[in-house]
């Protein structure tokens, strides 16, 4: 404490200057994470005050199970977009993908486990795909994945060319989306499990540490001996893996696989959950509490909405208006903050 | 590597090519162009085969069918693609009924008959329009609706405004109940896409606690509210009705437990009928300005016969 006077900032001056900047970066990751904690009370509070649905078992419960397939996908769009990379194509790899773990279960009769497996596969090797063209070939992420989109649009309807597949899926397929383990329905627990998953990979690991550090500076992480075009490869698959996954439930949770579901729209709501969990898309910044939260809060407004019976038109225009003042406010504390954390 | 892939994608491309350049290049035949407006939906796939198996059985008639996803200006291109290449007719159900009046305007003035199909252009010139009247799939719903009601309930409404075709179906609905001032329609909501439409009848359901039937104006969207009142418990007090007798739809009306009617508009006749209808005018025959495709209420009881 001798050089108080002269650094102005005495009570952390017997730190070292990265554990200062892992610090604030930990309070300004908890403020923000606490604000969408608080939206979350209030709105809950509020809900529960004003409809006689809200603030029952059966419709928390249904809420966890309505996001658990948003947040799977936001999930893996997150890790990416840590990167600073983007991956549109997740919606329409999530119906291929859907389509292909009913294809292979209820109509080639492939034994449950292996058409998990396959599937699965698939999508992180589409993923893979994506990431090979991205780091070896110098793409635009956004340009890639969007190539991705129309080609994995198209497979799934050349191939199914529009019918639905709904019979043959047994009820042990089905277990993956509408079986419960104890009080919480699958969908949730596999949403769990994903948030603790990456969660601990993107904190814990080296992998993790290289994916931020990309995201944060590329040119900064290759210098210190990064393997930046490999981390990258890896990202996409597992943002293809996340996508394959959030397919599997989905075909299990509606018992039909249809070609045109999780499009477009779909994505954005998962996109629409990472930014308001604090991801950003220019790269280095985001954690899973947040995108948990961002799904979470996403979720409670939508069923809310319907709950005070108000239209789905109205909830497009709350849903927007709250992702303006969600980025604005995350911007002017950045701002506070000086900069980028 | 990056060479390598290069080559491999350029090859891939040109394979590609080479598979779908046949489209036009025969001559003396009937060449007639149908451009389906929507992909991924069950109702348009079995049009899309009504009209090729049709085609398939004639003799000398060329059927060429292309997609576009909801999208009127991708549609548009492709009926000036049509016209580009000289076909003999072209088959419109379009994504849009004012979007695509440019597109049959040039036909027009091309002299290349169009014929219309499930839903009219608003401008231009159709040689023929063949469609179900989908006021009459409405009002076959809420006079089925009236009478299991005896005339007195709630009803909650589902629809896709967004679509003059949907809308309709509303309309003919409500021209239906406007004679029964004991039922009420309690609640009509924006219905949303898969897997969407799941979450949504979750919560529409906890929102609505008491409600006799169920009007969606289609079975995608009817089905996943069926399902979640049947996991309820609420499936003896409600019963639903959809449009399209989908296959999922027609196994859930075998199960009779809630899901009680689908109107059918029979896609697969729709098709034959448009490609019929077009090489009959190609021909020089006389044809009707407008075929009706009849619709039909499938319930339980006359579900065997249907399948036939």
């Amino acid at each position: 404490m001798k050089e108080k006077t002269t650094t102005g900032i005495p009570e952390y001056s017997h730190i070292p200057p990265e554990r200062l900047v892992k610090r604030v970066k930990i309070i300004s990751k908890i403020q923000g994470n606490m604000i969408l904690s608080l939206a979350i009370i209030i709105l809950s509070i509020f809900l529960s005050f004003k409809t006689e649905g809200f603030f029952t078992t059966y419709n928390l419960i249904n809420v966890l199970r309505q996001i658990s397939l948003t947040s799977l996908m936001a999930i893996g769009f997150g890790i990416v977009v840590i990167t600073g990379g983007m991956d549109i194509s997740m919606g329409n790899v999530a119906a291929m993908v859907g389509m292909t773990v009913a294809g292979l279960f209820a109509i080639m009769k492939v034994n449950l486990f292996v058409s998990l497996v396959i599937s699965l596969a698939l999508g992180l090797g589409i993923g893979l795909l994506n990431g090979a063209v991205i780091a070896y070939l110098g793409v635009p992420p956004f340009i890639a994945t969007l190539a991705m989109m129309f080609i994995s649009q198209g497979i799934t309807f050349e191939f199914t060319q529009g019918y639905p597949i709904y019979e043959g899926l047994t009820s042990n397929f089905l277990y993956i989306g509408q079986g419960y383990i104890g009080p919480l329905p699958v969908p949730v627990i596999i949403m769990i499990a994903m948030f603790i998953l990456a969660h601990f990979f993107l904190n814990n690991t080296v992998l993790g540490q290289h994916i931020y550090s990309i995201g944060g500076n590329e040119n900064a992480a290759r210098v210190t001996g990064v393997n930046v075009s490999r981390v990258k490869l890896i990202t996409y698959g597992i943002s293809g893996f996340f996508a394959a996954l959030t397919g599997v439930v989905m075909t299990a949770r509606l018992g039909s696989a249809q070609p045109a579901a999780a499009g477009m729209d779909f994505f954005l709501t998962a996109a629409t959950a990472a930014v308001l969990g604090g991801t950003e898309l220019s790269g280095g910044v985001g954690n899973m509490l947040g995108i948990l939260l961002g799904a979470l809060f996403l979720g409670i407004l939508n069923n809310g909405l319907t709950l005070l019976k108000i239209s789905a038109y109205f909830q497009w225009i709350v849903t927007g208006i709250l992702l303006i003042l969600a980025i604005v406010w995350h911007t002017t504390q950045k701002s506070a903050s000086g900069g980028k954390y | 590597m990056k060479k390598n892939l290069f080559i491999l994608l350029t090859a891939t491309l040109l394979f590609v090519f080479c598979f779908s350049f046949n489209a036009y290049s025969e001559e003396k035949k009937i060449a007639l162009g149908l451009a389906i407006p929507y992909i991924g939906q069950e109702f348009w796939a079995v049009v899309q085969k009504g009209a090729e198996e049709t085609a398939a059985k004639m003799p000398n008639v060329e059927l060429t069918v292309v997609q576009s996803h909801q999208s009127p200006t991708k549609q548009l291109s492709q009926i000036e693609a049509f016209i580009a290449a000289k076909v003999n007719a072209i088959l419109l159900p379009p994504a849009d009924p004012s979007a695509l009046v440019p597109a049959v305007e040039e036909a027009n003035k091309q002299g290349i008959p169009v014929i219309g199909v499930d839903t009219a252009v608003v401008g231009g010139k159709l040689t023929s329009f063949i469609a179900s009247n989908n006021i009459t799939v409405g009002e076959i719903a809420g006079k089925y609706i009236a009478d299991r009601l005896k005339g007195k309930g709630k009803i909650i409404v589902i629809g896709y405004p967004q679509h003059t075709a949907t809308r309709q179906r509303v309309e003919g609905l409500k021209n239906v109940l406007k004679n029964f001032p004991d039922i009420q329609i309690i609640a009509e909501e924006v219905g949303k896409l898969p897997p969407d439409t799941q979450a949504q009848a979750e919560n529409i359901l906890t929102a609505y606690k008491q409600f006799d039937a169920l009007f969606a104006v289609a079975d995608v969207l009817t089905l996943p509210f069926w399902k979640v009142a049947k996991d309820l418990g609420r499936n003896k007090e409600i019963f639903f009705v959809g449009v399209d007798a989908t296959g999922e739809a027609l196994a859930a009306i075998e199960e009779n437990s809630g899901y009680a009617a689908s109107v059918a508009q029979q896609p697969y006749q729709m098709g034959a009928l448009a490609v019929e209808t077009a090489v009959k005018v190609v021909k020089g025959e006389k044809v009707e300005s407008f075929t009706e495709v009849p619709v039909v209420l499938v319930t339980f009881d006359n579900l065997k016969d249907f399948k036939k």
